[in-house]
């Protein structure tokens, strides 16, 4: 194959500055750069409870800057991922509660009308937002949404087993290459960030909560499962009204391309301002194994949304 | 040949829309392209070239092949010393910007290929009816309006202004060539010549692949290819380009560039813009350009 694209550890990982929010008692760690005039944020994947494949806001290091070039961009750890506080309660250990959390974020941040963008679980998240607080979202863009979109999601059968002891920095290198289309895509500074999350004290309140208390198997999965249920039929029912960017990567092993387009075919049955991109040589996270594309998309996106249509 | 606006920065956009002169229904050229050209113009050096038999195209001798219509593009990059641009091509210019690709890449810094039943495997190869029954005189302005209004997803995307310009077109030069070539038997050998360029493309493609960035954008309601054929034109392309994007633009027919202008201007310069910014924006620039 002609790969005159460059490796993925070619581009810089960059962020600003954290800053942190009590958000309903839960202290929360967010990313805020640039001005606008639109505003971007952004919703990265995974959950919390993942002994392996502990996400944060890091995943966007190769997007925050330089779309702040042009927006004002927030990204934030999630209920109890990254380096935000776990749920306080028990019973918070579900889907709702992670967007309620990202919901009241919004709230506490005053946000302008803004742009959401969704990765994976993420994408889940994103959707949801833009049904709930629709007078809030200008525009909704789904990458890899195994969770939101229709169909058999394969994440299990690809990630099952590890070669590589549970917690591993090997185990979450190996997981992300799988995810990635090649294992070039995958940095150390990445991995770094993960390591840096499995260790913290408040990150390992989840992977508990899932491994010992099993709430992952008794409370998240089979709240999330009914929550996609009726999200789903939100969006057939036509209630997704708001300009809707799908972007899949064409090696995503754990949600293939058809499952995209089945969920491209729901929403732009309602929503005339849909497209559905693919990017090649991209797996799971197009967003870092091709930012510069990604970027310029996202950014032509967000731009063709502020024009009138 | 047309040509226009030349800004004097960034890899111009070269814009090619042809069909298959003095056979297909409606006269093909730049006019096509309508108002998003002035999109495109307003931020880049946007240009057009119309092929031979199309719009103000050099006429048609006795003979014409694909070699022919890339060789034209070529010979027109030539005189307005342009080295490398992105090509931007529709319906049979995709076929063209292919074998450009694999014959000129040099010459090509990405290729757009949009709604191209020509450049897509014909699968089994069942006759298209859209555009059958034209209503006589063909190549009038009714009979032009008649071939536009089913080739789009809504007839508000075609004007008085496209209609007049392709009336103009059918009494030009390079139209009446063609006229004359297709009654001489002149298209059936010309369809040998497709088959050969595409035959060429399959087999760069299961080989070395192709070297240049190539994009597809397929359309939700294009009566002349399905996004399914493009989604197969873009998963042989891709198998040997890690640089290739496929889109699907909703509510647009055969010419989405006319239906919804803004969205196809966002897909085609986004591309642009990210393959120009990788090949600027690495952290360690040097060494590993060249590899």
């Amino acid at each position: 194959m002609n790969q005159e694209t460059a490796r993925a550890s070619d581009w810089a990982e960059g962020l600003p500055p954290p800053r942190n929010i009590d958000v309903n008692g839960v202290q929360t760690r967010y990313y805020d750069q640039g001005t606008g005039p639109e505003t971007i944020v952004l919703i990265y994947g995974g959950n919390f409870g993942s002994a392996d494949s502990a996400s944060s806001a890091f995943v966007w290091s190769r997007n925050i800057l330089e779309l702040a070039k042009h927006h004002r961009v927030i990204a934030f750890d999630k209920l109890g991922q990254g380096h935000t506080a776990p749920p306080i309660r028990n019973a918070d250990y579900t889907m709702a509660a992670v967007v309620a959390h990202a919901i009241a974020l919004i709230e506490r941040l005053d946000l302008s009308p803004f742009h959401v963008v969704g990765h994976s679980r993420g994408g889940f998240a994103a959707a949801r937002i833009a049904l709930e607080i629709s007078q809030r979202v200008r525009s909704l863009t789904i990458c890899s949404s195994g969770t939101l979109c229709p169909g058999v999601g394969l994440n299990e059968v690809v990630l099952a087993m590890p070669p590589f002891p549970k917690g591993s920095r090997d185990a979450a290198r190996w997981a992300y290459q799988t995810y990635c289309a090649r294992p070039d895509h995958v940095t150390e500074e990445w991995v770094d960030a993960i390591m840096e999350v499995l260790a913290l004290p408040q990150y390992q309140v989840g992977v508990k909560k899932f491994s010992d208390e099993l709430l992952g198997n008794s409370l998240f999965a089979p709240q999330l499962s009914r929550m996609k249920r009726e999200t789903l039929q939100w969006i057939a029912d036509g209630r997704l009204q708001r300009p809707t960017q799908i972007v899949w990567g064409a090696n995503d092993k754990t949600v293939q391309i058809e499952r995209g387009l089945a969920l491209f075919e729901m929403i732009r049955a309602h929503e005339r301002r849909t497209t559905f991109s693919i990017i090649n040589d991209a797996g799971h996270f197009t967003f870092r194994e091709h930012p510069q594309r990604f970027n310029a998309l996202l950014h032509r996106f967000i731009e063709s949304c502020r024009s009138p249509q | 040949m047309t040509t226009a606006q030349v800004l004097p920065r960034s890899i111009a956009s070269l814009f090619i829309q042809a069909n298959l002169p003095g056979v297909s229904p409606y006269c093909a050229g730049a006019h096509v392209w309508g108002d998003v050209l002035r999109r495109f113009r307003s931020e880049r050096p946007s240009l057009t070239v119309d092929l031979p038999g199309c719009g103000t195209g050099r006429r048609i001798g006795d003979t014409l092949t694909m070699t022919d219509l890339a060789a034209a593009v070529i010979d027109h990059l030539d005189e307005q010393s342009l080295g490398r641009v992105h090509l931007v091509t529709h319906d049979l210019a995709g076929l063209v910007g292919l074998l450009l690709a694999i014959d000129q890449p040099e010459r090509v810094a990405s290729l757009t290929i949009v709604s191209s039943a020509w450049a897509a495997p014909s699968g089994d190869g069942v006759d298209n009816l859209t555009l059958l029954h034209p209503p006589e005189p063909r190549w009038s302005s009714d009979s032009q309006r008649w071939a536009f209004e089913r080739l789009s997803y809504s007839p508000l995307a075609i004007g008085n202004t496209l209609v007049a310009a392709a009336l103009q077109t059918s009494a030009g030069a390079a139209h009446q060539s063609a006229l004359r070539w297709a009654r001489s038997g002149g298209a059936r050998k010309f369809l040998a010549s497709v088959a050969e360029a595409k035959a060429r493309f399959y087999q760069c493609a299961r080989g070395a692949g192709l070297s240049v960035p190539i994009q597809v954008i397929a359309t939700t309601d294009d009566a002349l290819v399905s996004a399914d054929h493009l989604l197969a034109l873009f998963n042989i392309a891709r198998a040997g380009q890690a640089r290739s994007h496929f889109h699907i633009m909703n509510r647009c027919g055969s010419l989405p560039f006319r239906d919804d202008p803004e969205t196809f201007f966002r897909l085609v310069t986004s591309f642009q813009d990210g393959l120009e910014q990788e090949t600027t924006g690495r952290k360690h620039d040097g060494d590993d350009r060249q590899r």
